[in-house]
């Protein structure tokens, strides 16, 4: 029997990727050695430094005076206690103490006096009564703060001399009171923490571990992303390959299958060897200070399973990223220079876990790279939602099936493939050199939607906190404006790209149609699923509290109008008008649909807006006008703002009304709305015969 | 049988920017001007050609360096898409062959850009190859272990390809094209940069191959070797056809004795005839075939054909074609 060829050419791949020294070190010696070395070799140090802090002999100049010695006594009199040393050097001259100190021939410049002599100390009579005047004594320090033997030295005197000062405190109270401790504290403070012990350590792994198993991984993936890409072209077997009888998809799948299977091995490597070097540093070293007295380790290993899931998958998406950046790269040192800034972005998204107060929402679930690294932090807190954690691996799966589609797609392309490195970013190219009535690339989708996404998450909520409604209504702008200018710089045919064509009027009603259907259908959907995940609907209610505040007029242009020219233009018209020239028309209108719904950074809004979004992108495929989805979106949106303001126009329509239709009222609402959809689509054509 | 119908490809190439230079000593007024120059162009690598090839024919096609030979056997070989035109691959029966994926399984595309993976040996390679053909493991080792043979490859084939010599890693290169036993071969430049007693062996295979009934498309820089070798030769410069026949044909339209000579004739001639035919390269046309194209370069294919009329049997082809 045949085989299926993915399979023999994932076979070629691995072979051919082990048999690399490079590959293997990367992917077995440093995670195997390295880390384990370094995270050793760092605790090592850092117990050396605290060692020899602790027992080193600290110098002490003594300026003499009549107490010196016995304050020196003081320092030296209970050595058993404290592990350090104290060393007198006498000097007679303040000024030259201090010279020595910054030279640093000491540590700790001590000027002392007498009670009786010195001036300054005038205390009442009464403590004179309550204390024995020999025994008092005024010093001052002086220390060089910025070095730390001196800056210890101080505090290990000044911990010394607090103590003396409290015994003699102790002492005369206890004269004068039976109940001394309770007059020398009023009030009494504590604090105990109910926190786990289990708790305080995970906390701390779900700090440091995201960030080291994120960019341990994407050093995994992105070794033989290279070989497998750029190191195939430059050593010239990406011609035979293509001589072979095979799909060029099942090649790109095939590698992307080695590079994840290589990356998940790191990562797997990556995990065992910190897990050992955990237990390792657990069973060595005295951990019982750290307050990790009675650890359950068993508490952990739902932790260490949910890693055992996520982890192959951010693997998968790692190996996606990297592939489809370096098959642009003609050579390992592009390929190198281009994946440098990848890793950046990974470190930046990574960074998350260490930041206070930013947790895996459903919002945050979305964001790639820092999803992973909150889940692992949240597990490792011991709070597992798994609706959450769903969203993770969901999404991640997403976007590695979208990357790999788009990675397939550019594999196809003989640009890319026999191009001289070719840059498949139009922006990059002279005006002059721009073809008039060109369709953009996927390299320019690819990099307008990255830019516009980062322009969204660093400056939309700036804009809208700063300026409240114009900041919202300044965002749809430039979701409208700068896939706009960008298609005019390309000389892109801007009428045909964006499908500005009168509809028919037909058609304009079949968008009525296909949006009551689709709202309705859609409706029903949405209410199954959150019956399915329930906590995904908490979290979209109170989304656009702050523009309904606003009152009717600003939120139906905000919600209603601007989206429906905006986004329609960004998505129906850039991104779909030129995917369908791009791809088969079914993944043109899934992608662009997809997108759009990513683009609401909701799980709700997410599912409506693919939904939804596969009938506007078919409209505006079947009418050539952007006209019907534009109607689409905003008969969708300007309606929902007129339910909220007036809830009463709806409660009297049956079924849609009531609060719960029940099972029936949901059949007969989908019916309904299938008829409808039927009803739309045949106004567009959809069922007519091709002539 | 193989057959090319009006293939064209369009590439993109740097340009440099000509008439700037005189322009430049004026200083900064210019610079709004060089904004708007020009890097770039689009070109016709390979610009109308047809052809085919018969079974047990080796068919030689010759050309100056950048003469669209590579993007020409390219297109033949299933590697690239031609922008307009098509490559009509026929098995035995006559019938016409249209998945891409089994027009790779017909031909054996060999090329200096085709290079074999270094850190597998020849024999792991077969046996993944093979496996790709569709062919069982014992066949294929069978195969192998024949292959291997004819090549003289026994004593290298369990080495790592990294490790071998030019000549050793160039017959591992045709031992590859030769897993799936193809009906035609496509061969880019095969003995360039070999020894004698190297592209013997393989000069040696491809004569075999023929007498075995294979057609082998092949190019080459060595007019010897193609006089020598070559049933046909196609001849061409920029892109386009400019000269197909046997090389008696050819000698004999050039009045010259050995190939050498004809291709510098040739090569000579090519100025009048670009002035003529200019209009061709004009990159702002859109790219789609239709019917009257198609029928066009047909015609124009059988045109230049029966300036072979020495080759009776070349123009009775052509004639049934006309008819299929």
């Amino acid at each position: 029997m045949k085989r299926t060829p993915v399979l023999t050419l994932y076979k070629k791949e691995i072979m051919d990727l082990l048999r690399d020294k490079k590959t293997i070190i990367i992917m077995i010696l440093i995670p195997i050695f390295l880390y384990p070395a370094m995270m050793l070799g760092s605790l090592l140090v850092m117990q050396g430094i605290m060692k020899e802090s602790e027992s080193r002999e600290y110098k002490i100049a003594m300026v003499q005076s009549d107490v010196s010695d016995k304050i020196f006594a003081i320092l030296t009199d209970d050595t058993d206690k404290y592990e350090y040393k104290f060393q007198a050097v006498p000097y007679t001259d303040e000024e030259k103490a201090r010279e020595d100190l910054k030279e640093k021939k000491v540590d700790l410049v001590l000027v002392s006096g007498d009670y009786t002599t010195s001036d300054s100390l005038t205390k009442s009579d009464k403590i004179k009564e309550m204390y024995n005047t020999d025994d008092l004594f005024k010093v001052k320090c002086y220390n060089l703060s910025s070095n730390t033997s001196s800056s210890s030295a101080y505090s290990y005197v000044a911990e010394i001399l607090k103590a003396y000062s409290g015994k003699l405190r102790k002492e005369a109270f206890d004269k004068l009171f039976d109940d001394s401790e309770g007059v020398l504290s009023p009030v009494d403070i504590s604090v105990e923490s109910i926190s786990t012990s289990e708790q305080n350590a995970g906390s701390l792994i779900g700090m440091i571990l995201p960030f080291i198993l994120i960019i341990s991984i994407l050093t995994g993936a992105i070794y033989p992303a290279i070989d497998a890409t750029a190191g195939e072209r430059e050593r010239g077997t990406l011609e035979t390959i293509m001589t072979l009888p095979v799909k060029k998809s099942d090649i790109m799948i095939s590698k992307f299958m080695s590079v994840s299977t290589i990356a998940v091995f790191s990562a797997f490597l990556n995990l065992l060897s910190m897990f050992a070097m955990t237990l390792y540093m657990y069973k060595t070293f005295d951990m019982q200070n750290l307050g990790f007295r009675d650890f359950d380790f068993k508490l952990f290993i739902p932790a260490f399973l949910s890693l055992l899931i996520c982890l192959p998958v951010f693997s998968m998406f790692s190996s996606a990223v990297s592939l489809c950046v370096c098959i642009f790269a003609k050579s390992f040192k592009e390929a190198n220079n281009i994946t440098s800034p990848i890793l950046i972005i990974f470190m930046f998204a990574a960074m998350a876990s260490v930041l206070p107060n930013v947790e895996l929402s459903h919002a945050t679930a979305f964001i790639p790279v820092t999803n992973i690294s909150l889940l692992i932090k949240s597990v490792f807190s011991l709070d597992y939602d798994y609706h959450l954690m769903l969203i993770v691996l969901l999404s991640n799966l997403v976007y590695c099936i979208l990357l790999v589609i788009i990675m397939s797609t550019l594999f196809s392309s003989e640009e890319v493939l026999f191009g001289e490195g070719v840059n498949g970013v139009h922006l990059f190219e002279n005006y002059a050199n721009q073809k008039r009535g060109q369709i953009p690339s996927f390299g320019d989708l690819i990099f307008l939607y990255v830019a516009l996404l980062l322009i969204m998450v660093f400056t939309s909520s700036m804009l809208v906190l700063k300026w409240g409604l114009w900041g919202s209504i300044s965002v749809q702008v430039i979701i409208l404006v700068i896939p706009l200018l960008y298609a005019i710089y390309l000389r892109c045919d801007v009428k045909e790209l964006y499908s500005l064509h009168l509809p028919k009027i037909t058609e304009l009603l079949g968008a009525v149609f296909l949006w009551v259907g689709g709202f309705l259908t859609n409706q029903i959907l949405i209410n199954a699923l959150a019956k399915l995940i329930p906590s995904m609907v908490e979290n979209s209610d109170s989304l656009n509290s702050t523009i309904f505040e606003a009152g009717f007029v600003p939120a139906l242009i905000i919600v209603g109008i601007c989206p429906a020219i905006a986004e329609e233009a960004a998505f129906r018209g850039f991104l779909f008008g030129t995917l369908k020239h791009r791809t088969k028309i079914w993944i043109a209108i899934v992608v662009s649909a997809a997108a759009f719904g990513l683009y609401h950074m909701n799980f709700l809004q997410f599912f409506t807006g693919l939904y939804m979004g596969c009938f506007m992108a078919y409209m505006v495929y079947k009418s050539r006008s952007i006209a019907t989805s534009a109607l689409f979106h905003l008969l969708n949106n300007s309606i929902s703002v007129i339910v909220t303001f007036h809830p009463e126009l709806v409660e009297n329509i049956p079924i849609l009304g009531e609060a719960n239709p029940g099972i029936g009222g949901n059949i007969i609402m989908f019916v309904i709305g299938l008829l409808l959809l039927a009803a739309g689509l045949l106004l567009f054509g959809t069922f007519k015969k091709k002539a | 049988m193989i057959e090319a119908k009006g293939l064209k490809k369009e590439f993109i190439r740097p340009v440099k920017a000509s008439g700037n230079k005189d322009s430049e000593p004026d200083g900064k007024k210019n610079d709004g001007l060089r904004l708007g120059k020009k890097t770039k162009e689009s070109f016709l690598a390979v610009n109308n050609i047809s052809f085919n090839a018969k079974e047990g024919e080796i068919l030689g096609i010759l050309g100056p360096n950048g003469a669209g030979k590579t993007t020409l056997l390219r297109m033949l070989g299933n590697l690239m898409t031609p922008t307009e035109g098509e490559v009509n691959i026929f098995d035995h029966e006559g019938n016409l062959i249209t998945d891409p994926v089994q027009k790779k399984m017909k031909t054996g595309y060999l090329s200096n850009n085709t290079a074999l993976y270094g850190r597998l040996s020849p024999r792991e390679m077969f046996l993944l190859f093979g496996e790709l053909y569709g062919i069982s493991k014992e066949d294929c080792e069978n195969r192998a272990k024949e292959i291997f043979e004819i090549l003289e490859m026994e004593k290298f084939c369990d080495q790592r390809i990294e490790k071998l010599s030019t000549g050793q890693r160039q017959r591992a290169s045709i031992s590859r094209c030769l897993i799936h036993n193809p009906e035609i071969y496509i061969f880019d430049e095969p003995t360039l940069g070999l020894d004698i007693l190297s592209s013997e062996t393989i000069i040696n295979f491809m004569k075999q191959e023929k007498e075995r009934g294979k057609t082998v498309l092949y190019s080459t820089h060595y007019m010897e070797e193609a006089q020598y070798l070559c049933d046909r030769i196609l001849m061409i410069y920029e892109g386009r056809k400019v000269a197909f026949g046997t090389p008696e044909f050819l000698m004999e339209l050039t009045e010259t004795n050995n190939l050498r000579d004809t291709f510098k004739a040739l090569i000579k001639d090519l100025t009048a005839y670009e002035e003529t035919e200019d209009e061709k390269l004009n990159p702002e046309r859109t790219v789609s075939v239709n019917s009257d194209n198609r029928e066009k370069s047909n015609a124009e294919a059988s045109e230049i054909e029966l300036q072979s009329q020495k080759n009776t049997e070349n123009t009775e082809n052509t004639a049934e074609e006309g008819q299929s």
